[in-house]
């Protein structure tokens, strides 16, 4: 699993788990107040951080791309959805996917809900920040504390032992499901069912059954068992049970919840008390001197005018102008054509894959 | 000294709450310091009767009881499982589901934890019950990192922390390898003779339980069927069989030679009762030879079993490696081939990559290099679902794959991912289903039958696949003498009918009985291939294997200077070389 515990010894690992759920509270805090879009720099400062926090635990970036992984369709989804609604960033249409106009009393088109706009797309980018600040120190709590860690530590804030016990369990059986899943699927297979081979439709259709089915039942007969075990060992016999943890605050605890707080100071002095908000300027100013650049490089080094005539040529192309011409719109100007390209290699690419996995066996 | 009695239970019965009556009428008592067997088919009452010790019941599960139960003074009905926790302490079936945290230090912490002792005593409480069970330097592993045995042992310690007066184990070793099971079975014994604790074993391995258990108390139907000292209880053998109790194959073959020969019984009761071990039968069997009573008369073994020279399986230099942060290599270099109509058994420890390989039939797993073929197809260019109509795997838990409304509809599902019509779905099931003698049930709700039941549904729901190469997964987890028997005359019915068998088992009477070949398999790799009377020869590689021939093949090996020729496996066989002698 991703997102188990490993032993290794750094300076989080050694640290108070309640430090670290203090960081998590603090970052759903700071992302619930980032609502605009010159915000944006301001959860980019909190990721970056988040980022060094990542490296002094040693935990693996592969993980992050895991999660990223996971993510990615709802990013997908925020940015189209976005991209067509939010009407009161920058109004440059990025590109018309549809016609869906609002009409005023006189006729005038007020609206069209079927731009994607710039400033909707940046409306985009700022939720999937926000969804990132959050996601990103999740990690960092769960990778690094060792269970008996965590549990003493809830401990000594007197939350119950129930309760405690529930969360230790739930942690426990996420990869026992993993693994019963994994099972399940394998001695489905062994009975002919392909769900590999299925197709999305069909997958809904009816694939889960079998597997959730088998997996619930499991799963009830794994908490009964667990009942037994747990009763059998005196769970619940004292208030007050022994810890085996030493739990009390040690300096480098005092040193990293100092650093949070003047972390999180800091991001509130810049949400709301910083005039000019100085990030944002220094991010476009940023962005815009980098994309000058880039601009001006690729220019004097004709690449430009290679993308330009490659385009033209892609345009002239009789099946694929069609497609090319549908996205050769506003800012995607003189380059609708490779877009529209590139965008077809992937679809092939996918369509053949699938295709190439694996043939059907015929029994003599 | 009188031996002060720890455990008194007397006209025990027990009706579980709207459920069928469990135990009737038990009576027994145990000694400190005793070891107690408890033998019985599944469903004999066992688990309910270790439950009753411990307070389980009725804390967690609710009944009607009569009678008196005793421990340590203490009534299980009046007394909190938490004062009786401390006295009593369980080890399970299944050590995984008795793990309660992540890692074996907390896991061994949690017992005493609970009971609020000072932090110091249970580190040292935790130390020793490491050290009893052998498990020191595993404390940072999570229990996926730990071998069946490993895991058993932790089970057993974190037990042990509790620092009980009585042990009461169920079934511990049902899902080890001989070797596990020696190991746990010694630490058994060690508690006893040093600690001086009070076990109870319920169990299927009558020969671990023979050769430790003071005591050995017979269940059936939740009524006491014997009870009485191993010798005493074993030399039943007539009653033990007819309740699904299977004694110690040296015993048995003792009670056949009985039945064959008059005066045998007499001759083996004046030695000191029934023998139990394979060095008390061949004491017994070379003395009686010598004295002239019994001779050894050879008679020919059938010749193996021919098969055609079709090959069926193919598996070509294949290594395979889990992915993990550190890759793990299951299978190394593995070759072997298969043909048709053979009856073929991998054997081998928990982990040795038996399991691994049969899922490479399947195509499962897919093999790192080498390639396995199914009747010529290359088995990594075909989907798993599209395998399935040649090549059946019963897996050791029928729960991954049950999920269907009645067994009927179970063994229609795979039938319709093959897309066959509805006539024939019908008839396969019904033939499917009389193979396994389940026609009673086809209307039930799978979960309702019992765990043996459940596996014959998922051997009837391979069956109907009609497949080639029929593939057993263990036979013997969680089934009792008789159950694995039913799942091994399946498969070999089926080969009867002209398919192949592989079987994966640790169980050595078994795969003695019924299959033809062995492969044995050490560390991922195959070390021996060959007629199961040869591979029952290589004492070396059996011993690195972890593993010990069947009692009945170490008797006739010892007894070679006699005139047993060669290695037999089967007590019928040995019963047939001997006669009565001439005085």
């Amino acid at each position: 699993m991703a997102f188990e515990y490993v032993k290794k010894d750094t300076v989080l690992d050694r640290m108070n788990p309640l430090v670290k759920l203090l960081y998590m509270s603090l970052a759903l805090l700071l992302v619930v107040q980032c609502t605009s879009i010159s915000h944006i720099s301001i959860l980019l400062i909190w990721i970056a951080v988040a980022t060094a926090w990542w490296k002094v635990g040693q935990v693996e970036l592969k993980s992050l791309g895991f999660l990223l992984k996971l993510l990615s369709f709802l990013f997908i989804f925020l940015f189209l959805v976005q991209g067509l609604t939010y009407r009161f960033g920058d109004p440059t249409v990025f590109i018309k996917l549809f016609d869906f106009p609002i009409l005023d009393d006189l006729g005038h088109v007020i609206l069209n809900y079927g731009e994607i706009t710039v400033g909707g797309l940046m409306y985009g980018f700022l939720i999937m920040l926000r969804v990132i600040a959050v996601v990103i120190v999740v990690p960092i709590f769960t990778m690094t504390s060792p269970m008996n860690k965590i549990s003493g530590s809830l401990a000594k804030m007197k939350v119950p032992q129930k309760i405690i016990f529930m969360f230790i369990t739930a942690m426990r059986f996420v990869p026992l499901v993993q693994e019963s899943m994994d099972n399940i699927i394998e001695a489905q297979k062994t009975r002919g069912f392909d769900i590999d081979a299925a197709s999305m439709f069909q997958k809904l259709r009816r694939a889960y059954v079998p597997i959730i089915t088998p997996l619930l039942l499991l799963m009830f007969r794994r908490a009964m068992d667990l009942e037994v075990a747990i009763n059998a060992r005196a769970f619940g016999a004292k208030k007050d049970r022994t810890e085996m943890e030493d739990n009390s605050f040690k300096a480098r605890d005092y040193i990293a919840i100092f650093f949070i707080f003047a972390l999180f100071a800091f991001e509130m002095y810049l949400l709301y008390f910083e005039p000019t908000s100085i990030t944002w300027v220094y991010l476009t100013l940023f962005v815009s001197a980098s994309t000058t650049a880039v601009g001006t490089f690729l220019v004097t080094a004709g690449v430009f005018v290679f993308i330009q005539q490659l385009n033209q040529f892609i345009l002239s192309i009789p099946v694929l102008d069609v497609i090319g011409g549908f996205l050769n719109q506003n800012i995607l100007l003189g380059y609708g054509g490779i877009v529209a390209v590139i965008l077809i290699v992937f679809i092939v690419y996918k369509l053949v894959r699938r295709r190439m996995k694996k043939k059907k066996r015929k029994k003599a | 000294m009188a031996q002060q009695t720890v455990v008194k239970i007397e006209n025990l019965t027990f009706t579980y709450e709207r459920g069928p009556l469990a135990l009737e009428d038990v009576n027994f008592e145990v000694s400190k310091g005793e070891i107690l067997g408890i033998l019985g088919s599944n469903g004999a009452g066992k688990t309910t009767l270790c439950f009753h010790l411990n307070g389980i019941i009725p804390t967690v599960f609710s009944g009607v009881e009569k009678g008196r139960i005793e421990i340590h003074g203490l009534d299980p009905w009046e007394t909190p499982i938490i004062e009786l926790s401390q006295i009593a302490s369980m080890v399970l079936q299944d050590p995984e589901t008795q793990f309660t945290t992540t890692n074996v230090e907390s896991e061994l912490q949690f017992g005493p934890c609970n009971l609020g002792i000072d932090r110091d005593e249970i580190i040292r409480r935790v130390e020793w019950a490491a050290k009893v069970c052998g498990i020191i330097g595993l404390e940072e592993r999570k229990p996926k990192e730990l071998s069946g045995g490993q895991k058993q042992r932790v089970a057993l310690a974190a037990g042990l922390t509790m620092l009980p007066k009585v042990l009461i184990l169920d079934e511990p070793t049902s899902q080890l390898d001989p070797v596990g099971t020696t190991e746990v079975f010694d630490v058994i014994h060690e508690l006893s003779k040093k600690e001086e604790m009070t076990i109870l074993i319920a169990s299927h391995k009558t020969e671990e339980v023979a050769r430790l258990a003071s005591k050995i108390l017979v269940l059936h139907e939740g009524k006491v069927a014997a009870i009485g000292t191993p010798k005493e209880v074993f030399s039943q053998n007539e009653l033990l069989s007819n309740i699904g109790v299977n004694p110690p194959a040296v015993s048995t073959l003792a009670s056949k030679l009985a039945e064959k020969i008059p005066g045998f019984k007499q001759k083996y009761e004046q030695s000191g009762g029934i023998p139990l071990t394979v060095d008390e039968t061949y004491s017994l069997l070379s003395g009686l030879i010598e004295q002239g009573f019994l001779k050894v008369e050879w008679k020919n073994l059938p010749p193996p079993p021919k098969y055609s020279s079709d090959l069926v399986l193919e598996v070509d230099n294949v290594t395979f490696e889990y992915p993990a942060r550190v890759p793990v290599t299951a299978l190394k270099n593995i070759s072997l081939s298969i043909h048709r109509g053979e009856f073929v058994a991998i054997i081998g420890q928990n982990g040795s990559g038996k399991t691994t390989l049969v899922k490479h039939f399947l195509g499962l797993l897919e093999a790192t290099e080498g390639v396995v073929r199914v009747e010529g197809e290359d088995v990594s260019e075909l989907t798993t679902g599209s395998i399935a109509k040649s090549v059946s795997l019963i897996l050791q838990n029928p729960d991954y794959q049950l999920f269907s409304i009645s067994v009927e509809k179970e063994l229609e599902f795979g039938l319709r991912n093959l897309g066959l019509p509805e006539k024939e779905i019908k008839e396969r099931v019904n033939s499917a289903l009389k193979e396994v003698d389940l026609e009673d049930v086809r209307d039930t709700f799978p979960f309702r039958l019992s765990f043996g039941d459940r596996r014959k549904v998922a051997a009837a729901a391979g069956i109907a696949m009609d497949p080639d190469i029929f593939i057993l997964d263990e036979p013997t987890t969680a089934q009792d003498y008789r159950g694995r028997h039913v799942l091994c005359q399946i498969a070999s019915r089926m080969r009867d009918q002209g398919k192949t068998v592989v079987m994966i088992s640790h169980d050595m009477d078994l795969v003695a009985q019924y299959a033809d070949r062995l492969i044995i398999m050490t560390d991922a790799e195959i070390v021996a291939d060959g007629p199961k009377r040869e591979i029952f020869e290589m004492h070396d590689i059996m011993e690195k294997a972890f593993l010990k021939p069947p009692q009945i093949s170490q008797l006739s090996q010892k007894m070679k200077d006699y005139g047993i020729l060669e290695t037999l496996v089967t007590i019928d066989e040995f019963v047939d070389c001997l006669e009565l002698g001439g005085a």
